[in-house]
Parts: structure tokens; sequence; C-alpha cells
């Protein structure tokens, strides 16, 4: 088969160059049509209960999707600040997305009255003198719906709350986030103002996207140029690996296109991973090209190629698989972004080594030889670096052995410190504007994250009523949650005004009738909009929303199994049958990305060990070759720990990555040192010559793979830069384990894979 | 026919058919560009600053497409007037390509390949 490959890259080059061509234009087509994500709901699987709980509660009681101002003032009660917040709501209110804005010159507050109760609004005159800001201040203070969630319990900031509405409408997120800009730089100052909510976070992720893709991608491309120009002084090894890593690009990204995948902080990765990787089979290609050419200068070109196919299908084939099988294991993941990035970035690599082993023998063919080559595979300095290093690690083998043990025992027993957060909100760091936002609405205002529950039956049944209070008390009484509202509050509020105010009447109504006869009234003065997000039409439904002020992974995890279970234990899940909201979505996320990570990582050591079992023949070849990646992601692991880099989207894809990549330096390491020992059984010069030879192609590539991942430490978002950082350490990690862990446990252990039955005798 | 007679009639109509490909993209791409500019109004959006801004923002662009016009040019020199490929390409990077090709056509041609190991 692979014969017949060369045997027609020989005879048709020029057609081989230009169906590459045309296949690149052909999947290129698709590419303008390209769709940014930003949505954490995106990261989900669309089947899994909490996103149809989220999407039935959308559909019942309106969109989760809010945005909260926040107005910081001396005296917030004072008649320009009112009047400023007076001017932001009408303001904010004209905006077509916008299906209502509550202020505290707005909110409905319930008075009684000789006749019973009204809806009047709190703010009916703005306040002017120092009494009547007191009992303003009482008024709210008592009103459990606009404490702490329009003022703040320190009367220091008023809160704008804008509820959106944003079916029917496109590119809303930056329609929303520039109105609330407009308004932030016409009123702020003296007050200052701060704003968060779930749209301004999904505009500032598909802002910071589309400044990556515009910066990481470019200076990508530069820094691979750059690094095959030094490495071969040659524009022939400079433009082919280049042009592979492009149309290897452009058909990834227009297969993702095609397939209608769009592009989410995850999937942002493809084209900086492929620049990285994807060079690396067309690298070996020209190097042995110009190795050969040097050592038989008067050679056929034909014969030439042929030469340096037959030599690297075998170990290129192996590698190449070895990284399609890392890839793959993400298909094992339950996130649909990490496992479309696994099979895109696999198709990448397979068109990138078809390319490199039928485009560039094809334009080799073509293409006249070089002005000038450097003389890869000569390069005196690292031959001799390498030379010592061979000798110093031999006779040391032991000692550093023990080093290298008590140091992965150390580093490693940081992965009980990692942190996982999937937080968007962290994507960002914490001088950054909108994370500055967030914390203000956090600390103030009861936090912009939520947590909903379903409430199925009868609405107006006081025994009904008495669970969903039980479930309000029971979620107050969590740390992480602020402020737990239902149509309770609103009844309760309305049963005291009924009373004259009377505190004692501070409770459910005792009747079905009262509580049907309180909505009629509330019905007749007040607006049963407000009623909307708590209780649905035919009072069949109701919400119960709490506001969360610490939406960390773990916190918002341990909130929704402990509310389930409360459900569960206490209520019983036909009266309560879904828990939903942002702060359970990102518990379930973290929880979905730390089952996906093992999974992936298990599937993929395993998957590595059976095909380095099979291609030596040697259960042990398969063991040893998993011993320094192993060694990598637990040191891995361990310095995530110890640096708190947080396990997230991106960070939690590296394990399977790094196996993927970093198993070929084993792969190449240990075909070459059986090459060489079987030679002359001298391991030392064994070792010697494969670190001079394979371990230089080795140390080459890793260079290569490292520089084209640092440029992902330019990225705007955290996880990203901590993947790249992460990534160029494991790789720097795997490539010592193939270097030193790999040939010192070789010559130790003497495994009869590589030095045959006899030699071990 | 020879192979190479056949390979050669192959490759012109492949690249025909890409040719018509890249005509309409290059096509679609004027056209958005027209339509860009029309509603540029250069005095209006701050003169030469705003295209300062803009090349700005562009940078990384700007900068990676003229790295490739360098690498070719770089490649012309070399398979052309048979000349070093390294320095010409950071001469290029570093003085404009067309500096560059004046400076490098008076330095010593290589009739065959020459090693270059440091």
């Amino acid at each position: 088969m692979i014969h017949k490959i060369i045997e027609f890259d020989l005879k048709y080059p020029r057609t081989i160059i230009a169906a590459c061509i045309l296949l690149t234009l052909l999947m290129g087509w698709s590419i303008p049509r390209i769709q940014l994500e930003p949505d954490t709901k995106a990261l989900m699987p669309q089947d899994f209960e909490i996103i149809n709980a989220l999407k039935q509660m959308e559909d019942t009681f309106g969109g989760n999707d809010l945005v909260v101002v926040s107005i910081t003032s001396e005296n917030i009660f004072s008649p320009a600040t009112l009047e400023k917040i007076e001017a932001m709501t009408a303001e904010i209110e004209m905006l077509a997305t916008v299906d209502q804005v509550v202020s505290i010159t707005n909110v409905p507050d319930v008075m009684g009255t000789a006749d019973g109760f009204e809806v009047r609004e709190l703010i009916e005159d703005l306040p002017t003198t120092a009494s009547r800001i007191d009992s303003l201040k009482h008024r709210i203070a008592d009103n459990r719906m606009i404490y702490g969630t329009l003022v703040s319990t320190d009367f220091q900031k008023a809160g704008i709350i804008a509820y959106l509405d944003v079916a029917g409408h496109e590119n809303t997120d930056s329609e929303i986030y520039d109105t609330f800009m407009a308004v932030k730089h016409k009123y702020e100052g003296p007050e200052q103002i701060h704003m968060a909510g779930l749209p301004l976070t999904r505009r500032e992720v598909s802002a910071t996207m589309t400044s990556d893709v515009k910066k990481l991608f470019p200076y990508g491309i530069i820094l691979m140029i750059l690094l095959l120009v030094f490495t071969f002084h040659s524009w022939t090894g400079a433009f082919l690996p280049f042009t592979v890593v492009i149309m290897s690009i452009v058909f990834t990204v227009g297969l993702m296109v095609m397939v209608g995948v769009k592009m989410t902080v995850v999937e942002m990765l493809i084209p900086v991973m492929l620049i990285a990787i994807a060079n690396s089979y067309s690298i070996q290609v020209i190097t042995q090209y110009f190795v050969e050419y040097f050592n038989n200068p008067k050679a056929d070109k034909d014969n030439l190629i042929r030469l340096i196919l037959s030599y690297l299908t075998t170990p290129v084939l192996l590698s190449g698989f070895t990284t399609l099988v890392g890839f793959l294991s993400l298909r094992s993941h339950i996130l649909p972004p990490a496992k479309n990035l696994g099979l895109l970035c696999a198709c990448g690599t397979t068109i990138a080594y078809i390319y490199s082993l039928t485009f560039i023998p094809a334009a080799l063919k073509l293409l006249d030889y070089p002005a000038t080559l450097k003389a890869a595979g000569s390069h005196q300095r690292t031959h001799r670096f390498l030379e010592g290093w061979g000798r110093f690690f031999i006779r040391f083998r032991k000692p550093f052995l023990i080093v290298c043990l008590l140091g992965i025992i150390i580093v490693s027993t940081g992965i009980t410190r990692i942190i996982v957060d999937t937080n968007p909100i962290a994507y960002w760091k914490k001088s950054a504007e909108i994370r500055q936002g967030n914390d203000v609405i956090d600390r103030n205002f009861g936090g912009s994250s939520t947590i909903s529950i379903l409430a199925t039956g009868d609405i107006k049944n006081p025994a009904f009523l008495h669970k969903i209070d039980s479930l309000c008390i029971f979620l107050e009484n969590q740390p992480a949650v602020t402020r737990a509202n239902s149509i309770v509050d609103l009844l309760k509020r309305m049963n005291q005004a009924f009373h004259g105010d009377s505190l004692q009447y501070n409770v459910i109504p005792a009747t079905n009738e009262e509580v049907a006869q309180y909505l009629f009234l509330y019905s007749l003065t007040g607006d049963t909009k407000d009623l909307d997000r708590f209780v649905d039409y035919d009072y069949a439904q109701a919400q119960i929303l709490a506001r969360v002020n610490d939406s960390g992974s773990k916190t918002s995890y341990k909130l929704y199994t402990d509310t389930k279970e409360y459900i569960v234990k206490n209520l019983g899940t036909e009266n309560f049958p879904s828990v939903s909201g942002m702060a359970p979505l990102i518990g379930v996320l973290s929880k979905l990305v730390v089952d996906g990570q093992i999974r992936s990582l298990a599937l993929s050591i395993v998957a590595i060990f059976i095909i380095v079992a099979i291609a030596f023949r040697s259960a042990i070849a398969g063991l040893i070759s998993i011993v320094p990646l192993s060694a990598a992601v637990l040191c891995l692991f361990g310095v995530m720990g110890y640096f708190g880099v947080t396990l997230n989207m991106a960070t939690a894809l590296i394990s399977s990555i790094m196996i993927g990549i970093g198993i070929d330096y084993t792969i190449h390491y240990l075909y070459r040192f059986r090459l060489e020992v079987r030679k002359d059984g001298d391991v030392e010069q064994a070792v010697i010559r494969t670190l001079t030879t394979s371990g230089k192609g080795i140390v080459y590539n890793a260079v290569s793979v490292v520089i084209g991942f640092t440029v992902l430490m330019l990225s705007g978002f955290e996880p990203i830069f901590f993947f790249g950082f992460l990534i160029v350490f494991s790789i720097i990690g795997c490539l010592f384990g193939a270097l030193t862990v790999l040939p010192t446990l070789l010559v130790s252990i003497k495994p009869a894979f590589i030095f045959g039955k006899r030699s071990k005798q | 026919m020879t192979s190479e007679h056949k390979d050669k009639r192959v490759a012109r109509l492949i690249l025909l058919i890409s040719g018509g490909i890249l005509i309409y993209w290059i096509y679609r791409l004027i056209v958005v560009l027209v339509r860009w500019l029309g509603h540029f109004k250069f005095q209006a959006a701050g003169g030469w600053s705003a295209l300062g801004n803009f090349c700005w923002a562009n940078l990384s662009i700007i900068l990676v497409v003229y790295v490739i016009i360098c690498l070719q040019i770089a490649g012309v020199v070399e398979f052309r007037f048979r000349r070093n490929f390294l320095k010409a390409f950071f001469l290029g990077l570093l003085m404009t390509p067309p500096i560059m090709v004046i400076y490098m056509k008076k330095t010593k041609r290589y009739e065959i390949p020459v090693i270059n190991d440091k």
C-alpha cells in the first residue's frame, strides 16, 4: 500500500500538489461561516437533565438572563442619586431585549390600607428629609424582596436588575453590552457603577475569543516559520512544512464548520495545537531527505525519496497512530467540546500525516536542491551535549532513578490540592473589569448566579406553600445562598399588609380562599407581571429562585446535590421535579470535567500500553512506555495543585494531549535503541548513539511543539494561558522522561524485547 | 502519452478549477472591502490616527503577511539567484524585501548546495 503511494507520488507529483490545493480550497469554502459559541450551556451535553430543566424553567418563567447594575454612592437616597437611578432604569427599559427592569425607583411595595392592601411603588416622591429617608430604610429592611437584592444591607449601594428576553433576537449580547456600557459611561461619577450578568460575560467571552484568534494563530505561524527557517536554512525546509500545517488547519476548521460545530473556548485551541503538532511528520520527512542527500549527493532523486519514505513509514506511522489514540481518547469525555477537539485534532493530524507522505515528496521531486543547506544530523554542539548527557545518566543511573522517584512522589502530593473551577467568570484575571463588577455584585446584591427549583402542585394550597417555604429556609441556611425568593414571600407580605402591617401576620395565609383573595387584590392594584417570575398563569407551577454569591464549582456542586437530597428526603420529587440554574450548571460541569478527565486519561494510557505492547510484541515494552508518561502526568497534576492552577475545561484536556504527543518520543527512542543495542551489544555506546541520532530528532520535535504551544500564553483567557504553560511543562517532562528515565530504566532492567532473551541470560 | 504528460494535463485541469474557486474568493473579498470602504469616512474616522488604530488592532495579521512575503522572496533569491536563504530571509525581515534583493545580488552565488553546519 505504502509502496504504491510512493510510486504514485513519483509518477504524478503535479497532480498530487494540484489535488491538495483543490482540497484545501474546497474545505476552506465554509470557513467564513464559522460561528463563535460563548455560552457556558454549550459546553454541556444538550440531552443532560440539568440542561433540559434549565430550558423548561426559562420557557415557563422567562429566561434567567439578567444584568445587575450596582450604583455606589455616599448617600444612595440623595435626590441626585435617586434621579440618576430613575433615569438609568428608564433608559435600560427602552432596550428591545429587556423584559423587565427593577430598581428602588420602580419596585412595587405592598402597603396596608383600610380596605386591605394596595400595591404602590416603593418611592413615590423622592425623600428629602432625614426622617423620610429613615422611614424608607425601615420599609426596605422589612421587605425581603428588596433588602439585599436591590439595596445592599449597608445601604451604600443600590442595584438595578434587568431581566432579559432574548428569544427571537440576534447578536443580543453585543447589543446589551453596548447599551449597558453607554448607560454606565453616561451616568458614572461621582457614583461608581459596576455591572455583571451572563450576557455581559458571554459578550466578553466572544470578544476575548475573537481577539485570541486574531492574535494566537498569526503569532503561532510566525514562530513556526522562524523555527523552520532556523532548523533547515532553506526555503524548502521552511515552506513545505508550513504549507502542510496551513492545509491541515484549513481542512480541520473547514470540517468543523461543515459538521456544524461552533467554536467554543475549547475548540479555539485546535488551530494553535495543529501549528504545534501537524508539522512534525513533514519535518521528519525533510530532515531525512537532507540527511540522505548529504550521505549520497549523486543519488537519483526518485530513489532518494523512495529510500526516505521506506525508512520513515513504520516509526512515523506508529507515532502518528499513538498521537491519534491520545486525541481519540478524548471521545470518551462526556463534554461535547472535549469530544469535538479530540476528533478534529485526530482528523487534523491524520491529514497532516497524509500530506507529509504525498504532498511533500511530490514537491521535493519537482523542486531543485536548495542553494545552502544546514547539515541536519551533524550539529556538533548538540551532539556533544547529548553524548555527555548519555554517559552521565548511565554512570549515575541508580541514584538518578532514586532521586527521580522521590521527586515524582513529592511533586505528585500536590494532586490533593487541585481545585476544579468551571465558572466562566474565572476565565479572566482578578483585576479584569468584568470580574471586579461580578465581585461587587456577589458581595452586595446576593450574587449574579442562581439556583432555581421547580415546584408543581396547587400553588394556592397553604400546605404546599409551607413546603415551598421550608425549601426556601433550607436554601437560605446554605452558606453560598444569600436569598431565596418565591411566591411565599409575596403572600406573607400581603398577609401582613392586610392585617395592618402587624409582624405576627408575616406568615403564610391559613386557607386556600385567603391566598386566592390576596392574589386577586394584588391583580387589582399591582402589575401581575411581578408574579411571572414566581408562578405560571394557572398557579400550577412555581419557581423558587435563590441567589448564590459563591459560584465556585465545588460549592455549586455541593449546593446542587444537597438541595436534591433535601427534596428527596423531605419534600418528594413529585412536587419538586427539577433543580437548575447557573450555579448547579457550573457544579455539574465541574463534575463532568473531572469524570471525563479520569476516563480519557485511563483510556489513553491503556490504549498506548496495548499498541506499544503489540508493536514490540512485549507487555514489558508497553509498561516501560507508559512509565515516563505516567510520571509526567503525576508531576503535571502535582504542579497544578501546588501552583493553584485550576482544573477547568481547557486544563482538563492536557493529560490526554500530552500522552498523545509524548509517546512519540518514547517510541522513537525504543526503536532506535533496540537497533543500536543489537548492532554490537555495547550498552553505553548504544545509549549514546541513540541519543545522538533519534534523541536529536526527539529534541528538535519537542522544541517545535513547545514553541508552538508557547503562543497560547498570549491568550486573554486564564485557562488557555495555563493550558499553554502546562502543556509546555508536560512536553518538557516527557522529553526529560524519554531521554533520561527511559535509558536508565532500560539499562537497569535490560528487558528482553530490547536486548533479546540470550543477552539477558 | 507519457505519465509526465498525463500528470501535467490532469494537474492543469485541477488547477483550473482551483483557480476558479480562488478568483471567486478574491471577488468576495473585494466586495466586502469595497462595502467596508464605502462606509468608511477617512476624515470622519480620525484620518491617519484611525488608520494607525486599524493597523495596531490588526498588527498580528500584518506581521504574519510580512513574514510570509519575506519567506517567499527569500525563496526566490535562493532558487533563482542561488544565494544564502537564511541571510536573505533575515535581511528581508529587517530591511524589507526589495532592499534585501538588491543587497543579496551582490553576494556570493552557489552553484551546488553548500553545507551550512555551525
